[in-house]
């Protein structure tokens, strides 16, 4: 486990991961609302079009590209337990995710229609 | 509140449709590199400068293709996904449940693109435990891409028809 790259990328995954999904969980993420005016016309709340995964990538991306630079910087020995951390982290995003959309959207629309 | 929706990332039919025909079109080039790439690594054939050439190049596609998606994003979640009654939310949920995940693992597939170019580069270097990660992350990687590809199809197709 030598190799600089690999840990800084494996590093950028991770907090990127452990990012992303805490933005999600406590809907922390900047959220942006697209302006409204023109031509179409319907009842809508505010809240409900609000555009919160791209603010969430783009602070995950700016905490990636953070763990990236400091991951240059690690002891080659810390490969082995970035290895172990990502793939945590990686089963826990899509644990959380496929859950959360699968419960909210994807079981009962299958169920209900 | 009775509102209308259009200046500010939300574009009118016409514009959306051609920028979603472009992001088609770089899709269709993120899955060719993509599948290049997977396909030297299922193969073995990792000697040579090729497979770093490939993984260079699904690294700047598929991120193109995540940008231009994020640039009709509004337009599909205001006039597609949350349109009353009509929306997608409303007709087919189970449609919705799976872009969202096209949207999280779409995004974590970003993030994997710099493992995946650093291991290419350096496949020789690595031991076997960077091997491993390196090659089962280009399996997820694609399968990902793969994912988003089919479902953002399946998305168009279920308002389409």
């Amino acid at each position: 486990m030598n190799n600089r790259s690999v840990n800084a990328a494996l590093l950028a995954i991770i907090v990127f991961t452990a990012t992303y999904v805490l933005l999600f969980k406590f809907q922390a993420m900047p959220k942006f609302y697209p302006r409204l005016g023109g031509r179409i016309t319907f009842e809508t709340i505010e809240g409900q079009t609000a555009v919160k995964f791209v603010g969430a990538s783009l602070v995950g991306f700016l905490v990636a590209v953070v763990g990236y630079i400091v991951g240059r910087r690690l002891p080659s020995r810390s490969g082995f337990v970035l290895h172990l951390l990502m793939w945590a982290l990686l089963a826990g995003f899509a644990v959380f995710f496929i859950l959360k959309e699968g419960n909210e959207y994807l079981w009962p629309g299958l169920v209900g229609g | 509140m009775i509102c209308s929706l259009a200046d500010v990332g939300i574009f009118p039919t016409t514009a959306s449709r051609v920028i979603l025909i472009f992001h088609l079109m770089i899709a269709v080039f993120a899955l060719g590199t993509v599948t290049h790439h997977w396909w030297r690594v299922v193969r073995g054939r990792t000697a040579g400068p090729l497979l770093g050439k490939y993984a260079v190049w699904a690294a700047v596609a598929y991120p193109l293709s995540w940008v231009v998606g994020v640039i009709i994003y509004p337009t599909y979640n205001v006039l597609l996904r949350k349109a009353p009654n009509v929306g997608l939310q409303f007709t087919s949920k189970w449609a919705v449940g799976l872009f969202e995940w096209k949207e999280h693992f779409g995004t974590l597939a970003v993030v994997m693109l710099p493992l995946l170019v650093a291991s290419a580069f350096r496949f020789d270097a690595l031991s076997r435990a960077e091997r491993a990660t390196y090659k089962v992350a280009t399996w997820l990687f694609t399968l990902f891409v793969y994912y988003a590809f089919v479902v953002g199809g399946l998305v168009t197709a279920v308002k389409s028809f």
